[in-house]
């Protein structure tokens, strides 16, 4: 018996399981992915075939240089801790990465990115070191302020270290910020001016001699701030530059020769035969256009060219450039971290690949507007006053239409392009990076369908992560109004914010870029909607004064103000604030404090709010008697998770629920030594967060559950005011065997499908883990069958069949974005991080849709049959009764 | 009705009470004070004293001088005109340190239920207050309401201490007992099926039963004549 | 019971045959009366017992009629008894013939006492109804049983709206 049941649930298991899984032939039909390589911090063009990227995401990559394609991608470790500092491209790629003391040394085969060889070693010291490779040696550098330097130097391909560390006296070394290395050789101004000294010492030759020259003697002397910066790219050579004008140093064992040309201090030398070029980017074109400008080093013949390329991200900076005859070849990356390549004495951008879209900070799912025709459609309803003739006429007139529509193909909706689908499953994803610039991206192809560069602005910097928050104002729904959203941003240099406004379909900004003059504090979407269906947007400054944009929602928050309320928190003051706007007059908008809640020493870690969109269909839950338990839907509710060092406890996990109106503390639980990283996923009337529990050395997941009882104390209308009794918390927690990197739950348009909570592990995959396998079982239903609940399992599974990204990983996930489509089985997804992934989930498989593989001749042919047949039937039965009575 | 939502709450929230697990105990002074006209800088004055002896078993003495005449009147006329009632509550710490909070209620919620209103004190892992929040029992807001002025006399006020409870944490033992239980029961042998002859073979049964039904219902001439 | 039927069958042909006394009158007439038999007094003893024959066997029919639901009941238990309360094909066929038999007989209430038309049959259709409804509360109590009546707040959760919020919350962590 006990074993039927134990086959039961385990078949159960399997039922669940087998709804998400992917048949080969559907691969890229629901889904796409762009891959990405992370913003360029080296480059280097090793032949003619290819470009040698190391990037700041711990990424080494080649790019085809014809098409920008990426050959091949390794992805490193986690680029919070470890970064690439060295890139060497010869015959082999050889990095070196890493931080905190741990270095690993590699070597890629640069046709195939495979690893051929790799050693790692470990410094007590954690300062970050100089590093020079040269001749098959790795020289490590430690500066020691004002006193030496320790060298100690390797065999690149297998760690060997070639002797003792040296310790050279270097009593000049005062300040690392004038200290560079340049090819082989160590190298310090004593000054940040004209009467300074340069001193260089080689790190490979034993004889450690310093030389030293005054900076005067080299360049001459003249007032102003002095650099130094090593040429990329180049060996032994340095800039000397002062009032942003560089010169070229070449250093020498006996004395450096000095160039006589005035540089840029971004300009990159490319070789071309024997024959050494220097390149740079002219700021100061009188077009839009980018203008290169090459000069030959020896020779000092300077040609200028103007080349096809317009980003309005601004001058782009020459990573790598390579030279062969007169053509030659120039990767460059822009400040949107955009490449391309560029192509010499053309001028022309073989590609370009918008690298930005690797730093996604925050992503907006858009609904696009009706076609033209089912507008019309629309708009028949929209006169009410119409005479029955004349709604008669618009209907046959828009038939004709719809008809001629039809017979011609379709070729008008094509020629539209971005028009609403019957399913709703089209959309255009608006995404912001972290460079500032806005993309649009077509939901069924991934392709950028706009984007916008916004200077000088960057996101706000919440609990060290990067955050635009984006608010749609007004919906493609209200087909002549065009559809609004809102981006805030702050000033790079003054901090105030920056508010951009813009059609989310077509990407045009509406009015200008909204320069505030008050650091932006927080902001709220208005949940009302104004005459012309605008939602307002309100915003808190610094000094807590309110503002509400645009102006006509004024009276709208009026109106309402006694039902909106607001509430900050702070992750500097630890204090919980809540806002009511009752004393708004309309000259001037008042937030009042209502509520504090104060977290003393607890860090905030985390604050989730249920997705303002998200409908519950079912109001309770059926229990085995056949009763019902209602849940505790509460709108208002805010899931809180602070971390605090404990003397006993090391540290402890807090999470609580409040209620954002009142204040209320609804439930609090505590975990003793558990840390980071903690990921709260908050819809219906439920929580579920991840941690890592540092007793058990496991990330677990934690979940709870509010219900209001066995009745409901208002089955009309919600306040948080009314308190009549607090809901009853079920909790459970599961081992995880995984760790999270991010988590959401799945949306839909009307709730009544299944939740599914997505999960992107930090080995790449995505997996859904369906909400029945997390719910708390309480004390109303251990282990009965019943109730639909699934047996608790402590652990629990990540079946392979529940990876939606299947064989793609998607590596160093920052984040999860989902929206609901028409179909109230759908619900589309985009993970971005290195890479962006988009796809359709169904947690409760595709209940309102037929199977791709319906058979819907075959199912009308039976049907016409059968209709036949029993025409035919009728027929000869009357005829044999017509015969019988005859008879 | 009022009294009947006290109850229910004062059960909702004693049963969360008592669950502590305030590794020290201690006791927290707190002082009430109250803002009897709704602005938007709100002048706060003295309403009363509650005192949590313990922490732990969350006794409270609670202080509170009977409103004065001119007090009902502008509460009476806060809850007439729908206006917010400001509570301020200064927590004095063992340690002579203070925390205030802020907590707000509708007007006419507190004066409908008569001024019986709850005080909810909630503390975090360690028994530190992070929140102090007044609230009303009742199923449903108001807005705005007009009660005579001698029923608003003075506050009483339940206080329930509200303690972080622990976490939950993957049960293992249960389950593997489960499953220690299952193995057993295996190695026990498949238990017999102990129900009812009927039980067991109604599916047989039924489907004769309904024959003989049914023919004994169609022809029932046949069946006066057999006899 | 065999007497009975013997009564019935009698009743039904005298029934029939409408002429019935008036050939007995002409066999009368042909043939003479055997000896120390009075016609008179057969005939009016005949006349007297078919009547009251008629009226009570009526009686007796319609009360059959009339209790036949309620003689069902027992049999109708045995019959819910085997079906069981799991919820597959035979017993919710069984359920449906619970319900369909009684249904179908208070609709055809007058018709199934046409046969014994009377003046007085008030009562026992008032028996034949409480009889029906009997069955019909039978077969609810089955419905009951397999959990088929909506009768728990749960068959009613789908219905439930959501509720209305009336406050609005916005805001996050500070940018700044």
């Amino acid at each position: 018996m006990i074993a039927t049941k134990n086959f039961k649930y385990i078949f159960l298991i399997y039922l669940f399981n087998i709804s998400y899984c992917l048949y080969e032939d559907q691969i890229g039909k629901f889904d796409w992915k762009l891959n990405y390589v992370g913003n360029v911090k080296f480059g280097t063009i090793d032949s003619t075939k290819r470009v040698i990227v190391a990037t700041e995401e711990n990424v080494i990559a080649s790019l085809s240089l014809k098409n920008g394609q990426i050959l091949w991608r390794q992805v490193l470790e986690n680029p919070a801790l470890n970064q690439i500092e060295l890139l060497h491209v010869d015959k082999e790629v050889i990095t070196v990465s890493g931080g905190k003391g741990t270095w690993y040394v590699r070597g890629w085969d640069s046709s195939s990115g495979s690893l051929l060889w790799e050693w790692s070693f470990y410094m007590e010291n954690k300062q970050r070191p100089y590093w020079i490779l040269s001749k098959g040696q790795l020289v490590h550098i430690i500066p020691v302020l004002g006193s030496h330097i320790e060298i100690t130097s390797y065999d690149v391909h297998n760690g060997r270290n070639n002797g003792k560390t040296m310790k050279i006296s270097t009593p000049w070394v005062t300040d690392l910020s004038k200290c560079q290395t340049a090819g082989v050789y160590w190298t310090c101004i004593s000054t940040n001016d004209s009467s300074g000294q340069l001193f260089y010492t080689d790190m490979l030759s034993s004889a450690n001699q310093v030389r030293t020259f005054p900076i005067q003697s080299l360049i001459g002397s003249a007032p102003g701030h002095i650099e130094i910066k090593p040429l990329e790219s180049g060996d032994s050579n340095l800039f000397l530059i002062r009032n942003n004008v560089a010169r070229l140093l070449k250093l020498q064992p006996e004395a450096p020769h000095v160039y006589p040309y005035s540089l840029s201090d971004k300009a990159v030398t490319a070789f071309n035969g024997d024959q050494t070029l220097l390149l740079q980017t002219i700021q100061n074109s009188p077009t839009n256009k980018l203008t290169i400008q090459t000069i030959e080093l020896q020779e000092g013949t300077e040609n200028v060219f103007e080349m096809d390329y317009t980003n309005e991200a601004g001058v782009a900076n020459i990573v790598s450039a390579v030279c062969k005859g007169t053509a030659c070849r120039i990767f460059v990356k822009s400040n949107d971290n955009s490449v391309s390549l560029l192509q010499l004495p053309g001028g022309k951008v073989s590609w370009t690949r918008e690298e930005g879209l690797s730093q996604v900070v925050a992503v907006e799912f858009f609904e696009l507007p009706l076609s033209e025709l089912d507008a019309s459609i629309e708009h028949e309803f929209d006169s009410i006053s119409g005479d029955i003739f004349s709604t008669f006429y618009n209907r046959i007139f828009s038939q004709i239409r719809q008809l001629l529509v039809v017979l011609s193909g379709q070729q008008g909706d094509s020629n539209i392009g971005m028009v609403r689908d019957e399913f709703g499953l089209h959309k255009i994803i608006v995404v912001v990076t972290a460079s500032g610039r806005l993309y649009g991206l077509d939901s069924m192809s991934g392709n950028i369908v706009w984007s916008q560069y916004l200077k000088g602005v960057e996101g706000f910097s919440v609990l060290g992560k990067l955050s635009v928050p984006l608010f749609v104002q007004r919906s493609a729904r209200y087909s002549p109004l065009m559809a609004q959203c809102a981006a805030l941003m702050k000033d790079k240099i003054t901090g105030h914010g920056v508010m951009y406004t813009f059609d989310p379909i077509t990407g045009q900004s509406i009015g200008n870029i909204e320069r505030l003059p008050y650091q932006i504090e927080q902001a709220m979407l208005l949940p009302y909607e104004d005459d012309k269906h605008m939602k307002g947007l309100l915003i808190m400054s610094d000094n807590y004064e309110v503002m509400v944009y645009p102006s006509s929602a004024k009276p709208v928050l009026l109106k309402h103000a006694s039902s909106i309320f607001f509430y900050t928190a702070g992750s500097k003051s630890k204090i919980l604030q809540g806002y009511n706007l009752v004393h708004s007059t309309t000259d001037s908008l008042k937030a009042t404090p209502t509520w504090t809640l104060n977290l003393g020493p607890a860090d905030l870690i985390a604050v989730n709010v249920r997705p303002s969109s998200e409908r519950v269909h079912s109001q309770g839950r059926v229990l085995a008697d056949r009763s019902v338990l209602y849940k505790y839907v509460n709108p208002n509710l805010l899931a809180i998770a602070t971390l605090m060092d404990d003397p006993i406890h090391k540290q402890v996990l807090s999470i609580y629920l409040v209620d954002g109106v009142t204040g209320l503390v609804v439930y609090s639980a505590a975990h003793k030594r558990v840390g980071k990283p903690v990921h709260l996923v908050h819809s219906e009337n439920w929580l579920v967060y991840s941690y890592y529990n540092a007793r058990f050395r496991r990330m677990e997941l934690a979940t709870v559950e509010l219900y209001e009882g066995p009745t409901q104390s208002n089955s009309t209308s919600f306040s948080s005011h009314a308190v009549s009794q607090l809901p009853h918390p079920q909790t459970q927690a599961y081992i995880f065997p995984g760790t999270p990197l991010a988590m959401l739950a799945t949306l839909t348009e009307r709730g009544i499908t299944n939740k599914h909570i997505l999960i992107a592990l930090s080995s790449g995959a995505v997996t859904e883990v369906p909400w029945a396998f997390l719910e708390p079982r309480g004390p109303h239903g251990t282990m009965n069958m019943e109730e639909g609940y699934i047996p608790y399992i402590p652990e629990l599974p990540i079946p392979a069949e529940a990876t939606i990204n299947y064989n793609q990983s998607i590596p160093q996930v920052r984040g999860i974005q989902v929206a609901p489509a028409r179909l109230e089985s759908t619900c589309l997804v985009l993970v971005y991080g290195l890479d962006l992934f988009y796809t359709r989930v169904t947690p409760s498989k595709t209940f309102d849709l037929l199977k791709e593989d319906f058979d819907h001749w075959l199912i009308a042919i039976v049907l016409i049959g059968l209709i036949v047949a029993s025409y035919i039937t009728k027929r000869l039965a009357s005829r044999k009764a017509l015969k019988l009575a005859w008879k | 009705m009022c009294l009947k939502f006290v109850v229910i709450v004062l059960i909702s929230f004693s049963t969360t009470a008592f669950s502590s697990n305030v590794e020290y105990d201690g006791w927290v002074n707190i002082n009430l004070q109250h803002s009897l006209t709704f602005s938007d800088k709100p002048v706060f004055t003295d309403r009363g004293n509650v005192t949590i002896q313990s922490l732990r078993t969350g006794t409270a003495v609670v202080q509170q001088k009977p409103l004065t005449q001119s007090d009902r009147v502008k509460l009476r006329d806060l809850s007439a005109t729908n206006e917010f009632y400001q509570l301020k509550s200064t927590v004095t710490l063992a340690d002579g340190s203070e925390i205030s909070f802020l907590s707000t209620v509708k007007a006419c919620m507190l004066v409908e239920s008569e001024l019986n209103d709850i005080l909810s004190v909630s503390l975090d892992y360690s028994g530190r207050v992070i929140a102090i929040t007044l609230a009303v029992a009742s199923t449903s807001t108001c807005e705005g309401a007009v009660v005579p002025i001698d029923k608003l006399k003075e506050f009483s006020t339940s206080v329930f201490v509200r303690h972080t409870e622990n976490g939950p944490t993957p049960d293992t033992a249960t389950y593997i007992q489960k499953l220690e239980r299952e193995r057993e029961a295996k190695e026990r042998g498949d238990v017999k099926d102990n129900r009812s002859f009927l039980a067991k073979y109604w599916m047989y049964i039924i489907p004769v039963i309904i024959l003989m039904v049914i023919t004994s219902a169609t022809n029932p001439e046949g069946a006066g004549a057999a006899r | 019971m065999a007497t009975n039927k013997l009564q019935s069958k009698r009743f039904k042909w005298s029934l029939d045959s409408s002429k019935c006394s008036k050939l007995s009158s002409i066999n009368e007439s042909a043939l003479p009366a055997p000896p120390a038999y009075s016609t008179s007094g057969v005939l009016s003893s005949g006349e007297v017992a078919k009547k009251t024959d008629a009226s009570h066997l009526i009686m007796k029919k319609s009360w059959e009629v009339a209790l036949a639901p309620i003689k069902q009941v027992p049999m109708n238990l045995f019959i819910m008894y085997m079906a069981g309360n799991s919820i597959s094909i035979f017993p919710i066929m069984m359920v449906g013939m619970l319900f369909m038999r009684p249904i179908q007989a208070l609709f055809q209430l007058n018709g199934t006492f046409k046969t014994v038309e009377n003046s007085s049959v008030i009562g026992q259709k008032i028996v034949y109804i409480f009889g029906n409804l009997v069955n019909i509360g039978l077969a609810l109590y089955k419905c009951q049983s397999m959990g088929l009546l909506p009768t728990h707040s749960s068959d009613w959760l789908a219905f439930v709206e959501p509720r209305v919020r009336q406050e609005y919350i916005g805001g996050g962590i500070m940018f700044s």
